[in-house]
């Protein structure tokens, strides 16, 4: 279970989480949305662990492990699992390289033995199958020339391979067609289990479509300002976040 | 390809000196004798009726500049110069030092006039609805014959004046700022300038003053065989905004003048200067023969935390140039930015560009270099960004593209990258090319002619740097852009 | 420009001239008239030249009159033994096991002993220790020896050619396609403190293909001053791979300089790799002599502690239609001080001319220097020609991607690292050697080769 308890969270200086409560249950998917500039990415980088992300007050509990304590790579290690709006592109790093150093260093981490060559590939070409990743992109440098879909891909099959217990997806959504955004959706949906959360974070309820949350949370201003069932979506796609100090145009 | 070929004949076809400012006034000057020694440095201080620390001062300069040697290392060539066969000290006989608007000569009023230069208040008051309100210093040799606006700007507390008359009247901010930023002993030009120096502007900005409107030098080289060596220096205290712009022409002569002026800028906390020159001197002949030597030491120091200091330039003029108009980021957080337009035709040669030298944590600094080179001329960039070990966090942005216009012209850079502190980012960046046959191609079959496209082009080209500068300034700078281009380029 | 300042010779400076004096007649060659006035020439224009010092403009950032203060005796220790485990430490593994034609010259001098040149000769490669070839110069070596991209202003080339004393001189016959690369293993610092000038003279006829692999590496631990010339010469069509590895102990002063000159539609492909020696000095100077040429010269230099490792490159368009790529890629740690020159003329004949250069730096240090000069000098229209520099440290948000993806943050770091450096690797084609080069940036970064 997650508990986020009275977070305050700093940027530049400047405080954008103000004091935000959030339980998620484990094995629940929980949809964040809110207006640009409400703190949803701040979020999704505080609770990866992100430096320049200072968190002032306030604590966030995974398990009832304290994950403020731990460092990013820790945290991974402890099952967090952040899928990134913009997936960072590293030239000279091969994706598979990139790949199979992540899932052995999270494997040595939590006690589990390296996985083989042949064990490795056969385990990513079984999870890129669905999520049609082909080879040939395996081979290219980490993201760099990647489309769109191809980056948010790519992180669903890091998801996949890392087998986090909390995943946050910070707009996944962003920046996809509808074909793949179903890929990525089938891609999420295929992940969901008892034993893990998700925290899917999006500004458009498109998304919610295809990933059904259990609950969602509107952010205001750095706090959650309204939680309900799959339909609050439904009704914010109408209204708009104009209630929520957003532009008063319909999603 | 067959365009740009074409375009190229135009060029050579052309005569390049369809310099509109080559005039000369007819006027009765009183000058020093010919040459340089200790006596003609007492009598330009004399003419001056300066205080005693201002003729050590130059005295100082004068027998340091005796143990200097010429610059060589900028990538420009010229005869050298014989510097006891100048006059030092040149001004119109009925100007002896700057007067009220209507004592002025009328032969000087008209000069202006013709120049384009609004120097009656209520002409330009009276002018246009809208119309740019520009106080403005006119340098005329060796002396600032006029300064307009005087009245209105003291009201803000602003002074612009003369630098001889901001001796005078101001004696100990001269005496406090004079040398702090291009020390007399700089280089070989500057302690020249600093022996020798007869006018330029002086400005003073007071604290939190926003100046109300543009300030404007601008500088006339009259009279034969003289050197123009003018000293600018503008002071803006805490917090306080001015954009000041200067501009200059001469007239067309088949001698070399030399123009080895120094400009030092003081901003301190929270100040903020924006100098813009449109350099027009009058650049030579088709066959290379007279111009400007334009040898200029202009610096910057941003003294105080988060002050800012932009150059910006329009270099069209001058025979030679030799000019690196430069930043020290001394203030935490304080920014310098450097913004050139270089037009080189005919056998022009220009070493321009700029350094930027940051020493207080989390400075930051742009360079944005536009060379266009054409007919046989040289076009070199040269610039120095360097962060020393306590910049922290510095950061530079550079870019300098060149476009070469024909095929007996040169394009060069070279900058100097200089990080002393692993928290500095710096990233350069050049190209060097000609005007691409697509680009022209698509304008052309838009129905463009050639030297419209080309115009078109060079326009886009330069953009980045025109946008910078004061609005009051930019139509008339594409203007003189255009006027460069098109007597060049077809 | 200052011969006021040339007019005080500094120790060292006059130590080199008195070397010469002391050598002269018993230096390769001292008999034949041809090599005497090369020799002669070359001492002449250096004492003119004098050691260079930081107001020579192409010496601003490395000042050899300032870190050499006394030049060392010329190498005298020869046939000593050499171990296999020795040249493999001084190489490191995968570089002395490193499958190829292996000339070994130990302190300037070819040691067949040590050599696996079975077959090369067979192959049809002209293949001879210089020392031996300048009693008595052939023809080709006459025309390659000094005349492959002469420079007059360039004092450590003047002393090499006035001292040579070692190295290879290699011919490649018109079409030959060597199959199996050639490498050249220098290796110093057996004895006393020396100064070494070898000298490599590569001639590739017309048509001729080949790899050749410079290495560099100590025996001992010895103050070496080591003066290295390479010279090719790629004729038309010819296309040459042509790389070093330099990896001396850490009180070498190491300077080196490949001229390399194009015929038409030629190839050279440079790739210099550093990560040893007090001080480098790696000057190339590439020139296009024919149309429809290419050239890339690349590079990497990995410093640490006090080193201070100079790459200088000038490269000459003098004629259309030729390409060239460069990308260096400096890491630098401590106090360690990086520089790259790199200078692209274009001549004004040499129209449709495309020139590209980058240099970036990765500071890992608060107190590592790096200084770049990038340069364009361009007298024709028709060209593109850019050049990049950057400097910076590690970008943040990368590291944080991969952190967030469970690498503990030295690893993510080192994997960037190499990612950076590993760029300029591509260049290589011989994956074998791509190889040697990640784990020898590895090895560095001290992790496992990724």
């Amino acid at each position: 279970m997650l508990e986020i308890k009275n977070l305050h969270a700093n940027v530049d200086g400047r405080e954008i989480l103000k004091g935000l409560d959030l339980t998620l249950p484990t094995g629940e998917v929980h949809a964040i949305m809110g207006p640009n500039g409400s703190g949803k990415s701040t979020l999704a980088y505080v609770l990866a662990g992100k430096e320049d992300y200072e968190v002032t007050e306030g604590s966030i509990t995974w398990n009832g492990k304290d994950l403020l304590d731990l460092d990013p790579s820790a945290r991974a290690a402890t099952g967090v699992f952040l899928a990134f709006q913009y997936p960072m592109e590293i030239p000279g790093v091969a994706t598979m390289t990139f790949l199979r150093s992540a899932v052995n260093a999270v494997r040595k981490a939590r006690g589990e033995d390296e996985l083989s060559t042949p064990d490795f590939m056969r385990l990513v070409k079984e999870k890129a199958k669905g999520l049609k990743i082909d080879a040939e992109m395996l081979r290219r440098p980490l993201n760099v020339g990647f489309s769109g879909g191809e980056k948010k891909r790519n992180e669903i099959l890091q998801m996949a391979l890392l087998e986090p217990s909390l995943c946050v997806l910070d707009e996944t959504d962003s920046g996809l067609d509808i074909d793949a955004l179903r890929i990525v959706a089938d891609g999420v949906n295929a992940l969901r289990s008892k034993e893990r959360s998700m925290l899917v974070i999006t500004h458009y309820q498109r998304l919610l479509d295809y990933i059904v949350p259990d609950k969602v949370h509107v952010l205001s201003k750095g706090r959650v300002a309204r939680s309900g069932g799959p339909e609050l979506a439904l009704e914010l796609e109408k209204t708009g976040y104009a209630e929520f100090g957003g532009e008063a145009t319909a999603a | 390809m067959a365009a740009v070929q074409e375009t190229v004949e135009r060029v050579k076809e052309i005569d390049v000196d369809q310099y509109k400012y080559g005039f000369f006034t007819d006027i009765e000057s009183v000058k020093a004798p010919k040459g340089l020694n200790e006596d003609i440095v007492r009598f330009i201080s004399a003419k001056k009726h300066e205080p005693e620390w201002l003729l050590k001062w130059r005295l100082e300069a004068f027998r340091r500049w005796q143990t200097m040697q010429e610059p060589e290392w900028a990538n420009v060539h010229y005869p050298k110069i014989d510097f006891q066969d100048l006059y030092y000290y040149s001004a119109p006989k009925s100007t002896e030092g700057p007067k009220s608007l209507a004592e002025v000569d009328p032969e000087l009023l008209a000069t202006y006039a013709k120049l384009g230069i609004p120097l009656k208040e209520q002409e330009v008051l009276a002018g246009v609805k809208g119309a740019p309100r520009v106080a403005v210093d006119a340098v005329f040799d060796s002396v600032s014959v006029v300064t307009t606006f005087k009245e209105e700007l003291s009201k803000a507390g602003v002074i612009f004046c003369s630098i001889s008359e901001a001796v005078k009247n101001h004696p100990d901010l001269v005496q406090k700022y004079l040398g702090s930023v291009v020390p007399a002993t700089d280089n070989f030009y500057a302690t020249l300038n600093s022996a020798v120096f007869s006018d330029g502007s002086f400005v003073y900005v007071p604290e939190g003053v926003r100046c109300p409107m543009e300030l404007s030098t601008y500088f006339r080289i009259n009279a034969e065989q003289t050197g123009q060596f003018e000293r600018t220096l503008i002071i803006a205290d805490k917090g306080s905004y001015v954009s000041y712009l200067e501009g200059c022409t001469a007239p067309m002569r088949d001698e070399n003048q030399l123009h080895a002026a120094v400009v030092e800028l003081v901003a301190l906390e929270d100040a903020e200067i924006k100098y813009s020159t449109v350099q027009n001197w009058y650049p030579g002949d088709k066959n290379g023969k007279g111009g400007i030597y334009n040898f200029v030491t202009k610096r910057g120091d941003c003294r105080g935390d988060r002050s800012k200091i932009s150059w910006t330039q329009v270099e069209t003029g001058s025979a030679i140039t030799w000019k690196y108009p430069s930043c020290i980021l001394r203030g935490n957080g304080s920014r310098g930015e450097f913004y050139s337009i270089a037009i080189s035709n005919g056998y022009q040669q220009v070493d321009s560009g700029t350094k930027m030298i940051h020493l207080g944590k989390d400075t930051s600094s742009r360079i944005i270099s536009k060379g266009i080179a054409a007919g046989r001329s040289n076009n070199t960039y040269r610039g120095l960004v360097s962060a020393h070990r306590k910049a922290t966090n510095a950061r530079n942005f550079t870019v300098c593209d060149s476009l070469l216009i024909g095929d007996k012209c040169g394009a060069h850079t070279v900058p100097y990258i200089e990080a002393k502190n692993a928290s500095a980012t710096f990233e350069h960046e050049a190209t060097t090319s000609k005007i691409s046959d697509d680009q022209l191609f698509y304008c052309l079959s838009r129905g463009l002619s050639e030297e419209e496209a080309v115009a078109l082009i060079v326009n886009g080209f330069v953009r980045d740097v025109l946008q910078q500068l004061p609005m009051e300034f930019m139509a008339e700078t594409q203007k003189l852009i255009s006027i460069s281009l098109e007597g060049s380029v077809g | 420009m200052d011969l006021s300042v040339q007019q005080f010779r500094s120790k060292a400076e006059q130590d080199y001239l008195d070397l010469y004096t002391k050598a002269e007649k018993a230096l390769p060659g001292a008999g034949n008239p041809f090599v005497a006035a090369l020799r002669a020439d070359a001492i002449k224009a250096y004492g003119r030249l004098g050691l260079p010092h930081r107001r020579i403009e192409a010496w601003k950032y490395t000042d050899l009159r300032a870190r050499i203060d006394e030049v060392h005796p010329l190498v005298t220790a020869l046939g000593i033994p050499v171990s296999d485990e020795a040249l493999e430490a001084a190489l490191g593994s995968a570089i002395a096991a490193f499958p190829a034609y292996r000339i070994v010259i130990v302190e300037g001098e070819l040691r067949v002993d040590l050599s696996d040149m079975s077959g090369l000769r067979e192959a049809g490669v002209e293949v001879s220790s210089l020392s031996h070839l300048l009693e008595m110069p052939p023809e080709w070596l006459k025309a390659a020896l000094g005349q492959v991209n002469p420079r007059e202003d360039d004092a450590v080339l003047a002393l090499n050619t006035a001292l040579m004393t070692g190295g290879v001189a290699l011919r490649l016959p018109e079409g030959l396609t060597l199959g199996k690369p050639i490498h050249l293993v220098h290796l110093d610092g057996t004895g006393e403190a020396a100064s070494t000038f070898t000298r490599n003279v590569i001639a590739a006829e017309a048509g001729a293909s080949a790899t050749v692999l410079e290495s560099y590496g100590s025996l001992g631990m010895t103050g070496l001053q080591r003066n290295a010339v390479t010279e090719i010469k790629i004729g038309d069509k010819a296309a040459i791979n042509h790389i070093k590895i330099q990896r001396e102990a850490p009180e070498t002063i190491h300077l080196n300089v490949w001229l390399a000159a194009l015929g038409a539609d030629a190839r050279y492909n440079g790739f210099q790799l550093s990560t040893g020696a007090a001080l480098a000095r790696n000057q190339v100077y590439v020139a296009f002599n024919g149309e429809g040429s290419s050239a890339d010269i690349s590079g990497a230099c990995l410093g640490r502690d006090r080193q201070h490792c100079d790459t200088t490159l000038v490269v000459e368009h003098r004629v259309p239609a030729c390409d060239s790529r460069e990308l260096f890629k400096v890491v630098l740690d401590d106090e360690a001080r990086g520089i790259f020159q790199g200078k692209v003329i274009v001549s004004p004949d040499a129209q449709k001319t495309d020139g590209k250069q980058m240099a970036q730096a990765l500071l890992l240090s608060e107190t590592a220097e790096f200084d770049s000069k990038p340069e364009l000098e361009i007298f024709a229209d028709d060209v593109v020609c850019g050049h990049g520099a950057t400097s910076g440290q590690i970008d943040e948000d990368l590291l944080f991607y991969l952190e967030s993806r469970g690498l503990p943050e030295p690893e993510a770091r080192a994997m960037l690292i190499q990612a950076f450096v590993g760029e300029a690797f591509e260049v290589v084609d011989d994956e074998a050697l791509r190889e040697a080069f990640n784990a020898a940036s590895a090895a560095w970064l001290g992790v496992e080769a990724g």
